[in-house]
C-alpha cells in the first residue's frame, strides 16, 4: 500500500493531468480498495475542481492613472516626430436648398436602412463586450452608458457616431445621450427599441419567453420584429413585455423598481405581494424558490441595500411568520396565509 | 488608413473597485486591425488595450506577489514589453491569452531575480497551522483566503500549476525548481486548501 504522502502525490498528478496509464491504474486500485480511499479522493477531486472558472479579485487601480504614467514612459523613449501639419481647403461656401432634398433622403434612408444594416453588419466587425460574472459599465462612443448584468453581451456597430446601434443579448441598463438627428436601436430577441435620449432597463435572456423592458426617464419606441407595423410608446415609469412566441407587445401594469436591483444593489418593497418578492429575490440571487399555496395575500414593506439572501430571508421568516428551507439547492417557502 | 473608429472616442469601461470585470471580446478581425494600428504606432491602439487589459494583468499576477505596488509596477512592464515588441507579435490565439501569458512571465521573471525560488522546501512540513475553518458564506472569498493561507512559494507554484495550467516540466523551467518539489508544492497546497475549503465540499 502507498504512503500517506506518495498517494497525495499521486492524486494531484492525476488532477493536474500528468499520471501514466500505468499509474491512473494504481490510484484507481487504490481508491477501490476501501471507501475511506475513495472518499478522499473525492475531497481532493471537489477541492481542485472548486477553482474551475476562479479568477482573483481585481484590486483596486486607477486605469486612466496608469496610462498616463505608461504613456509618458513610452514617449519618452521615442524620437520626437514633426507634427502632422493640418491640410488647409479653401472653398466657396455654397448655399444649397436641401429642404425637399433631405425629405426624401430621409424617406429612403428609413426603408434602405433595415437593409443596409443587415449588410452592414455582415461586412464590418461589430464591436462586442461580454459580461460574465458580475456586472460592468460601457461608455459608448457617445457618451451613451450601459451597464451589463451577468451572462449578457453587448455589440455595436464600429461607425457608432453616425449609425447609433447596438444588439444586445441579456440585460443592461442604458443611459442614452440625447441626440435626435442619431436615433438609438437596440435589439434584443426579437425587439427593437428606439430611443432619442434616456434610461432604462432592458431584459432580453435566450432563455427566456419574454423581452422586457421598463423605462426610467424619456421614452421609448418598441416594435416586435414580427410585427413591424405597430409601435408602442412607453413613458417614463412603464415597463413592457414582449411574448417571443406570440409577438405580442404588451404594456405593463406598473412598473417593478426593483427591475433594476441588479444595478443599484437594492431592493425596494412597498406593499409588495410574496410571489413577486420571492421572484424578484429569484432574480436578484439566481436562485430558485418554491413557495406553498395560499400566501398570495401576503404583502411585504421593506428596503435592503446590498442585498444578503441569509439577511432578507431571516426578516421575512420573523416579519411573516414564514418558515424558509433550504433543499438541495431550492428554497421552500410555507407558513399561515394571511388574513 | 484604417477606417473605423476605435471606441476611446468615448472612456472605456472603468474597472471600478467593487465589479467583477468581464471579459472583452473581439472578433478576430478587429483584433487584427487593432493590431495593424499597434504596429503603425499608433499610441490610442496601445491606449486601448491598456484600459481594457491592465486591470486584469493586475488580477492574474497579484497573487504571486507581495504587495500592490509591485503588482502595478510590473503590469507597467508587461504594456512596454509589448509595446517595444509590437512588430513583432504573431497571434495565433487570442490577444487576452497573449497578454495574460506576457503577464506571467514578468512576474516570473521578477521573483527569480529576488531569488524567490532558492531554498523551496523539498519536503511537506508537517501541520504546524491550526485548523482554524471560518464560516465562508462566499466561495470567491474562501477561495481567495484559501490561496493566501499557503506559503508564498507553495501559492506560487500552486497558481502556475492549477489557474495558468502550466505543466509541472514548464514550471520546473521557470522556477528553476525541480519537478519533484513542483508536486510536493502543489500536494501541500491541496492539503491545506481542502481543509479550508471544507465546507464547500459536498459529502454523502
Amino acid at each position: 500500500m502507498l504512503q500517506e504522502a506518495e498517494y497525495l502525490d499521486l492524486i494531484t498528478r492525476f488532477l493536474s493531468g500528468h499520471t501514466t496509464d500505468e499509474e491512473a491504474r494504481v490510484l484507481q486500485d487504490w481508491k477501490d480498495s476501501s471507501p475511506a480511499h475513495a472518499r478522499l479522493f473525492e475531497s481532493y477531486a471537489q477541492t481542485w475542481a472548486l477553482f474551475d472558472g476562479y479568477q482573483p479579485t481585481t484590486p483596486a487601480t486607477d486605469v486612466s492613472h496608469a496610462w498616463a504614467t505608461l504613456e509618458q514612459r513610452i514617449t519618452a523613449a521615442e524620437p520626437a516626430t514633426p507634427p502632422l501639419r493640418p491640410s488647409i481647403r479653401r472653398f466657396a461656401p455654397r448655399i444649397v436648398r436641401f429642404s425637399a432634398v433631405a425629405a426624401i433622403l430621409l424617406l429612403l434612408t428609413a426603408l434602405g436602412m433595415h437593409f443596409w444594416l443587415r449588410d452592414h453588419r455582415v461586412s464590418q466587425p461589430w464591436h462586442e463586450a461580454v459580461c460574465q460574472t458580475g456586472t460592468r459599465t460601457i461608455t459608448l462612443p457617445d457618451g451613451s452608458t450601459v451597464w451589463l448584468n451577468t451572462g449578457s453581451r453587448l455589440s455595436w456597430n464600429p461607425a457608432f457616431r453616425t449609425h447609433r446601434q447596438v444588439i444586445l443579448e441579456g440585460e443592461a441598463f442604458f443611459e442614452v445621450t440625447p441626440d435626435k438627428a442619431h436615433p438609438f436601436t437596440i435589439e434584443s430577441g426579437s425587439l427593437r427599441t428606439t430611443v432619442l435620449g434616456t434610461s432604462f432597463n432592458i431584459r432580453a435572456f435566450p432563455g427566456e419567453k419574454t423581452v422586457e423592458v421598463s423605462v426610467v426617464t424619456g421614452t421609448v419606441r418598441l416594435t416586435a420584429s414580427g410585427q413591424p407595423n405597430h409601435t408602442l410608446r412607453l413613458p417614463a415609469g412603464h415597463q413592457a413585455r414582449l411574448l417571443a412566441d406570440s409577438q405580442i407587445l404588451e404594456p405593463l401594469p406598473h412598473a417593478n423598481p426593483n427591475t433594476v436591483a441588479w444595478k443599484e444593489a437594492r431592493l425596494t418593497f412597498d406593499g409588495t405581494p410574496l410571489p413577486e418578492l420571492l421572484s424578484d429575490l429569484e432574480r436578484y440571487f439566481h436562485i430558485d424558490i418554491q413557495v406553498q399555496d395560499g400566501l398570495e395575500r401576503c404583502t411585504f414593506y421593506g428596503d435592503f441595500e446590498q442585498p444578503d439572501l441569509q439577511q432578507i430571508l431571516q426578516v421575512l421568516q420573523l416579519a411573516m411568520g414564514l418558515e424558509i428551507e433550504n433543499d438541495h439547492g431550492v428554497y421552500l417557502v410555507s407558513g399561515t396565509p394571511c388574513p | 488608413m484604417a477606417t473605423y473608429p476605435l471606441p476611446s472616442g468615448g472612456t472605456l469601461p472603468d474597472h471600478s473597485l467593487t465589479k467583477e470585470p468581464c471579459l472583452f471580446h473581439m472578433d478576430t478581425s478587429a483584433t487584427l486591425q487593432l493590431l495593424e494600428r499597434l504596429k503603425a504606432d499608433d499610441h490610442t491602439a496601445l491606449q486601448f488595450i491598456f484600459t481594457e487589459f491592465y486591470p486584469s494583468v493586475c488580477r492574474w499576477i497579484s497573487p504571486m506577489l507581495p504587495d500592490h505596488d509591485t503588482v502595478e509596477d510590473l503590469a507597467q512592464e508587461v504594456f512596454i514589453r509589448f509595446w517595444e515588441k509590437r512588430h513583432q507579435i504573431e497571434i495565433h490565439s487570442s490577444l487576452p491569452a497573449y497578454i495574460r501569458q506576457m503577464a506571467i512571465f514578468e512576474a516570473l521573471a521578477f521573483l527569480r531575480r529576488r531569488r524567490f525560488f532558492e531554498e523551496v522546501p523539498e519536503t511537506i512540513d508537517p501541520e504546524t497551522t491550526p485548523l482554524q475553518n471560518l464560516q465562508h458564506h462566499d466561495l470567491q472569498t474562501a477561495l481567495e483566503s484559501g490561496l493566501q493561507k499557503l506559503p508564498p512559494k507553495c501559492r506560487v507554484v500552486f497558481q502556475l500549476s492549477r489557474l495558468e495550467g502550466m505543466s509541472y516540466a514548464e514550471i520546473a523551467a521557470q522556477t528553476g525548481i525541480s519537478v519533484k518539489t513542483v508536486e510536493n508544492q502543489i500536494s501541500k497546497a491541496l492539503k491545506i486548501l481542502r481543509v479550508h475549503l471544507d465546507s464547500f465540499l459536498e459529502k454523502d
